[in-house]
């Protein structure tokens, strides 16, 4: 039994290596937001936007096409619930003076965000080009946030498998 | 003949009384009568404008918070005109227009975006619209209005009234509904927790727009922007409350001198004796030498903005006393050229350093005044207190007169505006403009504009 568990054990701790290595791997950053609530891995090539970005607003450019991610935070929250945040939010988008030619891709539904419940919706809209966007709202110590991949819309998916390693890597740095 | 004339006055009578009984009667003739005008104006104005979502939301809001203080039934609505004209309009039944080019003019200031609008609202709550209109079309209209009274017709009243309003709209309010809009636009902006100088300071930019400037013609000169601005400004100080006496200690509750980067100090050089006027300069403790930009001139008083970006100066130049205001590397940011032939002293900025407070002597005595930073508005507070030491609290003005005793001048309390619940921001992506390097024929290499391809 001894000699089974040692096999067992040794797999597990090369599968949890390989792991790490993958997502940190060549130029990946793990990125500490400024306010000490999360931590992700930034993939190769992202870049953070300093001159864009303020106390409230992190951006970062992707290497290719228009990739964009931003997170913003909300300190002042009156929701409990991330489903209503995104609800209140996309009434707004939705409405005759929000986005223009909104269109929602995928209807708002709940995800698990680190171990955190969140809320995640898809839609299109008309910027200066036509853009997707994929918007993750979360309410973490009682500061909303909204993480945001906005893509050119032809280029939408292939982005969206990197923003899914994004947050498949999502942590917190304080307890859900 | 007689028969027409007994018709029409009893259609009036009747249409007066059924008026009088039911005030519902007018509110739905006025609205239908704007509701006929609105479309038209929305088509001549390049229709309704898609405007930022933030920037569509602080505009209700502000728009909501000014329209909650004025009484009457009016259901107000607001559209934003897809046009770069200068102009705003408002139509019976509480419809009001803003064009794209009013909020550009405007920028982010939500005092100027609520004076623009506390003016439209005015000349809605008190009927000028209407009032314009009964004056322009006489007894036709009221004979149609008998009619939608009597309910023979609505469409033919509201047509008879559309065509008259689009005139009135045209050729403009009179000069007495202008002036009393703007009074009754101060006191709504008061009561709604906008600082009433608001209107005055987008009055002021008008008056400075180029004549190239695009500007609704009525908009830019009925009546002239400069009369407006004169009784906007002597109306203001009603909202300033006159000095009232307070228990107090204004030097301990706020230091009148020094830096607070701690980088210069203020050197009084004045001669000496009490009742000379006193001269002062800075002394740069980082250079250790006095400051270049204050030589030749008489200063007669300092002061620091509270976040030290500013420095502001009474100064004291061929017998005319001036405010001058730097920033911190020594350039002339502003220049108030006040002409008084006294020395101006006791300077002190407001906590947000959006405001000057100043004292001058002249023949009527010692004044106090106020000027707003960039912005032509200078209002005299008082006129009979002495002020030996000024500081601006976050409780208003605080004043020491010369006998020892305190007095608080409370200036009108703006309010910002604070959305109720979080909008995320919706960005894009910004285009990297990267200029070219390249060589030009004589092998030069030089830095090209993107997109420009020549060399």
């Amino acid at each position: 039994m001894k000699a089974c568990r040692m096999p067992i054990g040794f797999a597990v701790v090369i599968l949890v290596f390989t792991t790490v290595v993958k997502a940190e791997s060549e130029s990946d950053v793990r990125f500490c937001d400024p306010h000490h609530l999360f931590h992700v891995v930034i993939p190769s090539g992202w870049i953070f936007q300093a001159g864009e970005s303020s106390s409230h607003l992190l951006v970062f450019y992707g290497p290719e096409h228009d990739q964009l991610i931003y997170i913003e935070y909300f300190p002042e929250i009156a929701f409990s619930d991330p489903m209503d945040f995104a609800a209140n939010v996309l009434e707004h988008y939705s409405a005759d003076y929000g986005l223009p030619k909104f269109e929602l891709v995928r209807e708002l539904e709940p995800i698990d965000l680190g171990g955190v419940k969140a809320a995640l919706a898809e839609y299109d809209y008309l910027g200066r080009i036509e853009r997707t966007e994929c918007r993750v709202f979360v309410i973490i110590d009682q500061i909303g946030l909204t993480i945001t991949l906005s893509e050119a819309k032809p280029h939408y998916a292939v982005s969206k498998a990197q923003f899914d390693l994004i947050l498949a890597d999502w942590g917190w740095e304080v307890s859900p | 003949m007689r028969l027409l004339v007994f018709l029409a006055v009893g259609v009036l009578l009747l249409a007066s009384a059924a008026f009088a009984s039911d005030q519902n009667l007018v509110t739905r003739f006025e609205r239908a009568v704007g509701e006929s005008v609105k479309e038209q104006l929305i088509a001549t104005y390049g229709g309704k404008a898609q405007i930022p979502l933030h920037e569509h939301l602080k505009l209700e809001a502000i728009f909501n918070r000014l329209t909650s203080v004025v009484s009457g039934n009016e259901d107000y609505s607001l559209t934003i005109l897809d046009s770069y004209e200068i102009n705003a309009f408002s139509l019976p039944g509480g419809y009001i227009f803003l064009t794209k080019g009013l909020l550009k003019l405007a920028g982010s200031d939500e005092q100027r975006i609520a004076g623009a609008l506390a003016h439209e609202i005015a000349h809605v709550a008190n009927k000028h619209g209407m009032n314009a209109l009964w004056r322009r079309l006489g007894l036709s209209v009221l004979l149609e209005v008998g009619k939608f009274v009597l309910e023979v017709t609505m469409t033919e009243a509201v047509h008879a009234a559309t065509q008259a309003l689009i005139d009135v709209l045209q050729s403009g309010y009179s000069r007495e509904a202008e002036l009393e809009a703007d009074y009754h636009a101060q006191k709504y902006m008061m009561m709604a927790g906008f600082d009433p100088a608001g209107l005055i300071h987008v009055l002021s930019d008008l008056q400075r727009l180029p004549q190239s400037q695009e500007v609704g013609a009525v908009f830019r000169s009925h009546p002239d922007p400069g009369i407006r601005i004169q009784q906007l400004l002597e109306t203001l100080s009603d909202y300033w409350l006159s000095p009232q006496p307070i228990a107090g200690n204004v030097e301990a509750a706020e230091p009148k001198r020094g830096d607070p980067l701690n980088r210069f100090l203020i050197v009084d050089r004045s001669p000496g004796g009490e009742t000379t006027a006193r001269s002062y300069t800075l002394y740069d403790q980082q250079n250790q030498d006095f400051v270049g930009w204050l030589d030749g001139l008489t200063v007669n008083d300092l002061a620091f903005a509270p976040d030290g970006s500013l420095i502001a100066a009474g100064v004291w130049e061929k017998g005319i006393g001036d405010v001058w205001i730097w920033n911190r590397q020594g350039k002339v940011v502003e220049r108030w050229k006040l002409g008084y032939t006294s020395p101006i002293d006791n300077l002190h900025f407001d906590p947000s350093s959006s405001m000057l407070v100043y004292q001058l002597r002249n023949m009527n005595g010692v004044e106090i005044w106020v000027g707003y930073l960039g912005e032509v508005t200078r209002l005299k507070l008082s006129c009979r207190l002495d002020a030996e030491l000024v500081a601006w609290q976050e409780s208003g003005l605080v004043l020491k007169d010369r006998a020892g005793s305190y007095y608080r001048i409370q200036a009108p309390r703006a309010e910002p505006i604070r959305l109720a619940d979080p909008i995320p921001q919706v960005i894009e992506r910004k285009q990297r403009l990267v200029p070219q390097v390249g060589q030009d024929a004589n092998g030069l290499f030089r830095l090209t504009p993107p997109g420009n391809s020549g060399f």
